[in-house]
């Protein structure tokens, strides 16, 4: 008869990764997350949010790796290229497992 | 509602947002290239090499500065290429088994293999198969309405004479680049240009 592999640790708030869990920067990694790469502007439509807003969160994400940040021109328009990183896919990744792992286990979940 | 469910209307959401009137123009310049390439047969080559650069050109120059640049993965443009290279390659061999005869009613040539319009046929025959994936993809039933004209007007020309085929898909090619021109013009209307670095954006063009 085979074992039933033990149950995983049950997951808890503070296992949440905090640079990801902001709502605006959690919206960039969603919106990287379908593409492979888009520019400022593209992020700035999607998101909903100013340049100043989307820079900061920008600069965040960049500095914990879960984002490469490329810049450049479009004809003479500054042109600024943002994709997710390999790190940042994959702590996307256990992000979307952990949130979901927590939101079933509340009552009525 | 899940988690999946969200992130796959937000995918939505986001393809539809990347959806835009490059593509109407793109396809009606190809239909009407390919009608004429039917008619005559001669591959246009020098106008659908031309192509791409001329939507890229549109693109950077008045898409993309409004709405925002992104690229597909790369696993969806392999897949959408690979769909229509075997979807192309299977009509054409269709082509070839058959005869240009057989398949079009067109008369095939002195030689009685005529490459040309045996590759006009398959490219027209297998656009909308990539139509109606695009439909799928962006949520745009309009290019379920280009699919099912172009393929309308193919059979069509079985029933009113080859030169009414030729006619009318060069017709629908100019009309779908008429309708992708209207929605260039109403995007640039509402979407003025999005500068990075604050005082850099400009009034709307039109």
């Amino acid at each position: 008869m085979k074992k039933s592999p033990p149950p995983a640790e049950p997951v808890r708030w503070e296992d949440l990764d905090r640079v990801i869990h902001e709502p605006a920067r959690l919206a960039i990694l969603v919106e990287l997350s379908f593409v492979e790469e888009a520019d400022f502007v593209y992020l700035m439509r999607r998101t909903g949010m100013t340049k100043g807003n989307l820079s900061s969160h920008m600069s965040r994400l960049e500095a914990a790796g879960y984002v490469a940040v490329n810049k450049g021109f479009l004809g003479r328009i500054p042109q600024t290229i943002l994709a997710l990183t390999d790190t940042g896919r994959k702590a996307f990744e256990v992000y979307r497992e952990r949130i979901g792992a927590l939101l079933a286990s509340l009552p009525g979940g | 509602m899940g988690g999946s469910d969200v992130l796959d209307r937000l995918d939505k959401q986001a393809r539809r947002h990347r959806d835009d009137p490059s593509r109407d123009l793109t396809v009606g310049v190809l239909v009407f290239f390919l009608a004429a390439g039917l008619d005559t047969g001669r591959i246009p080559v020098i106008p659908l090499v031309i192509l791409p650069f001329v939507t890229t050109t549109v693109q950077r120059r008045l898409i993309w500065p409004r709405t925002g640049f992104a690229r597909e993965r790369r696993a969806v443009v392999a897949e959408t290429a690979l769909l229509f290279a075997l979807s192309f390659l299977a009509l054409l061999a269709l082509a070839v088994s058959v005869g240009v005869e057989g398949m079009t009613g067109l008369p095939a040539g002195p030689s009685g293999f005529d490459r040309s319009r045996l590759v006009s046929v398959a490219a027209i025959l297998a656009l909308p198969g990539l139509l109606g994936l695009l439909a799928v993809r962006y949520g745009q039933p309009r290019y379920g309405v280009y699919a099912a004209g172009i393929l309308l007007a193919f059979v069509a020309g079985s029933v009113l004479g080859l030169e009414a085929r030729a006619w009318a898909l060069a017709l629908l090619g100019l009309g779908i680049v008429l309708f992708g021109g209207l929605r260039l013009r109403t995007l640039l209307r509402r979407n003025p240009v999005v500068a990075e670095v604050e005082g850099e954006e400009e009034p709307s063009a039109c």
